[in-house]
């Protein structure tokens, strides 16, 4: 019996394995698949059925070992979390084979060792507890990798040195990408100006951004940081070392893991230690509040979507100390642009090299970009947003729209405890612009739900971004619109 | 088991689109090595099936780390172990790749190549030198000066471009000669030094194709078709045009017999005093009938396989071509002639002659 349920533990174990390393890989490694698990097993009355059965299973194992073949069994769950993923394939890089390898040595540990006490019961609990595995794995070697990764740090540092660029930092809790893109492009006409990939804005992502991308010659580069927790940014900005930080937004964006805005507010502010001039964009309380208590410390740039602050993009016009610029395009995201505008001129550009270069802003792919489609109607693009402000904006856009109007959403995550509130504020406001809702997943389910029914929009429910699109194929004709408002990865329920 | 190999990327504004003309080469030919250099520096080698988008965060996770030697019978060292390449194919464009900078590496190692030698590489990325070279032979050219403090050499419109570098990045139009110094001062593109030329209001650019194995000779010319604007910019050029190869151009250009004769003759005079090699592409300009010789790309993009239709030539070909030239004669050959020892025989102490 026990050769015979640990074959089939060994080979549900590895389906658990390529489900719940992928969902660590896509979670930047955190340990946080824990989390998703539960998420998943109770996202559908056939998860909780499969769990529920799987735990029964494991409660008798130790009685009767042939149940741990029912633990195995429900391995083939959740149903809805793919082997290897359609979104995002499982990539086998060295981080991933190390923790696999950490993951696979305790589990065969377990196994063994119930094979030399002759009981089917660890098999069947390590199954059960196949993600919390995975999680000790990615605590216990978090330190490893930190140090493996000290390599590539070195070497982006060394490079740093000998290029010898100025360096601007961005942080925030979102616009980050957009500006840095406008920074870049406004920087570009007085410097030779290199800018950090959109993706690479973590310890490992910047190193390598620098390693592969810095040019010799490079006068200026351009690093976006994002944080998942305190010290992040500051350990990013012992080596990268920014002269100008920029911070251009807070919002409840990773809330979850900080626990409060103003926790975030801090972990972000990290960014102005050691800078010798800050852009803040002072149009959240929070950000006021921390842009009047460093300027006592430090120049800095107070910058604004609004009528306040030394640079300020308000009704299209660009305003600096008090004075018109120039026009700024219809299209362009305000608060962002005032923030790189107040970039260029802490690195000492002037007005006009600032107005000469307005004219053909980048425009970011996936945040609010309109297209027309092949079924003739208009698509707001806005997948790239998590974010309720920008969600908000989104649909002022799809507002202006004439036709029928629809708005395709799985909803807003990492939001913490806010995040049913936030999406069920959305469906609400979606649910009185919009003629028809389409859910997305089971994420948020219940939370856009709720927002909806408080408008008049009619809701449909799918389970995949596929079928959400085959919807619009068939209910969207030319003179119609939709709005795509973000888009989980499907690691997501 | 030596085989070709294709060189592209490099620390250049050109980076990406060298990527696009290097897998391009690497596909058509086959059974070849793929070096990538990366924007940093660094060399890399990677498979030949890789798709550009691999590229496009930077290095491919797959690639692996390679050195140059510039020592004869080393160059790309993988491993400890020279790669000792039949023949490199540079397909880079812009900055050290096309400047004549590889050039002189590969030479050093003792590869042989495609394209121009060191000293005809520099030449075309060196606009000033490039149109006082074809001037000097006699070639119609535009006036063209290097901007500094001086006063207005001639009247404007100006179109002013860097001095060095070969894509449309950095090119300015300006009305009047203080407008053009404050560009050049303030542009990251003109730090190392800027021309100056009249702006052809009406004119028209025309390209066409050279290549030099194995005879010299002559693509279709073509007409790309500018924008309102003006000139066209280096988003215009590359990026809406997909690598070169799609819309915004007329090909054939219609042009009436003597301009397409002249054009014919010009370019052939332009590939012996530019001393063009493997496949290149040079730019007119034309109004009212008068053609003037603008600039040459030396590796241009896609290799201008594009223009190659009259008559139709294979992408294969044009890039075999290429590399049957690079295996039959070197680019740059060194001579050590008078350097017998005789004067070093005769020569007696260094101390003497310090005194």
């Amino acid at each position: 019996m026990i050769w015979a349920v640990s074959a089939a533990a060994l080979a549900a174990g590895v389906a658990a394995a390529l489900r719940w390393l992928r969902v660590a890989q896509r979670e930047h490694y955190l340990p946080v698949v824990t989390r998703f698990a539960f998420r998943w097993w109770f996202s559908s009355g056939l998860n909780i059925a499969l769990v529920t059965f799987a735990f029964l299973c494991d409660m008798a194992a130790p009685i009767w070992g042939w149940a741990a073949m029912g633990v195995a069994a429900a391995q083939i769950g959740p149903i809805g979390l793919g082997l290897r993923g359609r979104t995002s394939k499982l990539a086998f890089t060295p981080r991933l084979i190390r923790l696999a390898v950490f993951v696979g040595l305790v589990f065969a540990a377990l196994l063994a060792f119930g094979i030399g006490i002759d009981s089917a019961a660890p098999a069947a609990s390590a199954l059960l507890l196949f993600p919390v595995i995975v999680d000790l794995g990615l605590v216990v070697l978090a330190p490893v990798e930190r140090s493996l990764g000290s390599k590539w740090v070195d070497l982006a540092q060394a490079k740093l040195e000998s290029v010898g660029p100025r360096v601007v930092a961005i942080t925030g809790s979102y616009g980050k990408t957009t500006t840095k893109a406008y920074t870049a492009h406004l920087a570009s006409g007085s410097f030779r100006t290199v800018a950090s990939p959109a993706s690479f804005n973590n310890r490992l992502g910047l190193a390598r951004a620098i390693n592969e991308g810095l040019a010799p010659g490079t006068e200026l580069f351009v690093a976006e940081m994002g944080t998942y927790g305190p010290g992040e940014i500051a350990d990013m900005c012992s080596w990268v070392r920014p002269e100008v930080a920029a911070m251009v937004s807070i919002g409840p964006v990773h809330l979850e893991r900080f626990g409060s805005e103003e926790a975030i507010v801090a972990a972000k502010s990290e960014i102005l230690d050691g800078a010798r001039v800050g852009v803040i964009c002072v149009d959240d309380p929070l950000l006021a509040e921390l842009a009047a208590k460093r300027s006592r410390d430090m120049e800095i740039i107070e910058v604004s979507a609004r009528d306040r602050g030394r640079v300020r993009v308000t009704e299209g016009k660009l305003i600096v100390d008090g004075e018109y610029v120039a026009d700024v395009p219809p299209e362009a995201f305000s608060a962002n642009l005032a923030v790189a505008v107040g970039i260029c001129l802490a690195l000492g550009m002037t007005n006009e090299d600032v107005a000469r270069r307005l004219g053909d802003l980048p425009s970011t792919p996936h945040r609010q970009t309109v297209s027309v489609g092949e079924g003739g109607f208009s698509i707001i693009d806005d997948t790239f947003n998590s974010n309720p402000a920008g969600a908000r904006r989104a649909l002022d856009v799809l507002a202006m729209m004439g036709g029928t109007k629809a708005v395709v959403t799985p909803g807003m995550v990492e939001l913490g405890r806010r995040q049913a509130e936030e999406n069920e504020a959305f469906a609400a406001a979606a649910a009185e612009v919009a003629d028809h809702i389409v859910v997305v997943g089971r994420t948020n389910r219940d939370a856009l739900l709720r927002g909806a029914a408080k408008g008049r929009a009619a809701v449909t429910v799918v389970d995949t971004r596929e079928q959400a699109v085959a919807w619009a194929r068939s209910n969207l004709g030319p003179g119609d619109a939709i709005l795509y408002e973000n888009d989980l990865p499907d690691h997501y329920p | 088991m030596s085989r070709p190999l294709v060189v592209f990327g490099g620390p250049s504004d050109e980076h990406d689109i060298s990527i696009l003309t290097g897998l391009q080469v690497a596909r058509a030919l086959g059974d070849v090595d793929v070096v990538y250099w990366s924007k940093s520096g660094d060399w890399h080698l990677v498979d030949a099936g890789m798709e550009a988008a691999d590229f496009a965060d930077g290095v491919p996770r797959k690639a692996r780390p390679l050195t140059f030697e510039a020592a004869p019978g080393r160059g790309f060292v993988f491993k400890k172990k020279p790669l000792a390449p039949t023949a490199v194919v540079v397909a880079c464009h812009g900055g050290p790749g096309e400047d004549g900078t590889l050039q002189g590496l590969l030479d050093l190692a003792g590869h042989r190549y495609t394209g121009p030698g060191q000293a005809a590489s520099a030449l075309g990325m060196d606009k000033l030198a490039f149109g006082a070279a074809m001037a000097a032979v006699g070639l119609p050219t535009l006036q063209r000066t290097l901007v500094g403090d001086g006063d207005a050499p001639f009247d404007g419109p100006y179109i002013v471009k860097p001095r060095f570098g070969g894509s449309s990045i950095g090119i300015e139009v300006a009305d009047d000669w203080d407008t053009v110094k404050a560009l050049t001062r303030s542009s990251p593109f003109m730090a190392q030094g800027a021309v100056a030329e009249p702006y052809l209001k009406g004119s028209r650019d025309l390209q066409i194709g050279v290549r030099t194995h194995p005879q010299l000779e002559l693509s279709a010319i073509e007409e790309p078709v500018r924008p309102e604007g003006g000139i066209y910019t280096y988003d215009q050029k590359y990026l809406a045009w997909g690598g070169e190869v799609s819309g915004g151009r007329q090909l054939p250009a219609q042009l009436d017999g003597a301009l397409e004769a002249e054009i014919r003759d010009l370019s052939r005079k332009v590939a012996a005093a530019a001393g063009l090699r493997g496949v290149a592409r040079i730019d007119f300009l034309e109004q009212d009938g008068k053609v003037y010789v603008n600039e040459v790309n030396t590796i241009p993009g896609s290799m201008a396989a594009y223009l190659w239709i009259d008559p139709p030539l294979s992408r294969t070909q044009l890039f075999q071509d290429m590399v049957t030239e690079a295996l039959a004669t070197p680019a740059r050959v060194f001579s050590t002639a008078g350097s017998d020892g005789t004067a070093l025989r005769n020569a007696g102490a260094i101390a003497s002659k310090l005194g």
